[in-house]
């Protein structure tokens, strides 16, 4: 990945549109995962 | 291009190096051998308790790996094997790297206790300290026993998916840690022989730097030589495994001590800057553990 590049305001608003799409995803994931950990846990 | 006078500010930091501090190569050994630990269990396990327990092991891993490398920056920075990791390159502040570790391991030690029981949440807890903090803060730099201390952290994933499923703590959960604390000491000083001068340049008390070569090989047999009796225990036990992993074991670990032999007392005709039968070892030790844990899995699958 180039430190440096040679339009940076893009590059930085690329990386950080990565990184909260990643953020929300996990955090989205992590949302579906408790709901089905209580299903299982109220099921067993 | 820019001008003498500006400054280029760096860029934020990427979420491949977040996922990089983790050490997914190293994580993929401990999903499968944690894995196993959930498998071979003597009970069924609902697929999401047991997805989630696999998911807190590796978030544990990687929360552990994470606080390592915070710690380890300035020493990373000193070897060519890790100077391009985010920190010591300078892709990420070191508070990122410290606090994404903490968040990690919380996060991982809370759901493991929520989904799966608080016995097993207590012994991911202690790996990530023991990883994080006995091993990588104060004894790493402090003994060549280094890699003997560090091996308890890589042993503990299979126990942890053993408990996750069975919610206690047996004596087989006991021999899959001890089988991986005594495999740890050959693999790692395999690979320490033949980068040795790496960890010299870092400072780090490597069995090879201070001991030197010789003991070093000798050292490597004695773990082989223990760790074949070690491996046949869960066959040898009542209630433990059967004839699969049993004859897997013996044929594995009979390997294993023919090429640590080969390292340590058989060199004839192998001059002692060709590392040969320490790569031989280091690449079969990896299988090995693979091969080992597959077998336990197929044996509880096949004999039941």
């Amino acid at each position: 990945m180039p430190q440096f590049p040679e339009d940076p305001e893009a590059e930085r608003k690329r990386i950080i549109k990565q990184r909260n799409l990643m953020l929300g995803g996990l955090l989205g994931a992590m949302a579906v995962l408790f709901y089905f950990i209580s299903i299982a846990r109220i099921g067993g | 291009m820019s001008t003498a006078s500006a400054q280029p500010i760096p860029l934020p930091t990427d979420w491949r190096d977040f996922l990089s501090l983790t050490k997914p190569r190293v994580m993929s050994l401990v999903i499968f051998t944690g894995l196993c630990g959930l498998l071979a269990a003597p009970v069924s396990v609902d697929p999401i308790l047991g997805f989630t327990a696999i998911l807190c092991i590796a978030l544990g891993a990687g929360g552990s790996a994470a606080l390592n490398q915070w710690w380890e920056a300035d020493l990373d920075a000193k070897m060519k094997r890790t100077a391009n990791r985010p920190l010591p390159a300078g892709r990420m502040e070191r508070s990122s790297a410290r606090d994404f570790g903490v968040i990690l391991s919380v996060l991982s030690v809370l759901i493991l206790g929520l989904a799966c029981g608080w016995l097993a949440a207590g012994v991911l807890a202690f790996s990530i300290f023991y990883y994080a903090v006995i091993y990588t803060i104060w004894l790493k730099p402090r003994t060549p026993q280094n890699i003997v201390i560090g091996g308890g952290a890589g042993a503990f994933p299979p126990m942890i998916g053993w408990i996750a499923a069975t919610g206690e703590i047996t004596l087989m959960p006991v021999l899959l840690f001890a089988i991986i604390f005594f495999w740890t000491p050959p693999h790692f000083w395999a690979l320490a022989l033949f980068v040795e001068t790496d960890y010299a340049k870092a400072g780090i008390p490597m069995m090879p730097v201070v001991a030197g070569r010789h003991s070093t090989r000798r050292q490597i047999l004695v773990y082989a030589v223990l760790l074949l009796p070690l491996a046949m225990l869960p066959f040898w036990i009542t209630g433990g495994a059967g004839v699969v992993y049993g004859a897997s074991a013996l044929v594995l670990s009979t390997i294993f001590l023919m090429l640590a032999l080969r390292v340590a007392v058989f060199r004839q005709g192998v001059g002692e800057a060709d590392m040969g039968p320490e790569k031989r070892l280091f690449r079969f030790s990896v299988f090995y553990l693979f091969a080992l844990f597959a077998a336990l899995v197929a044996d509880r699958w096949i004999m039941g």
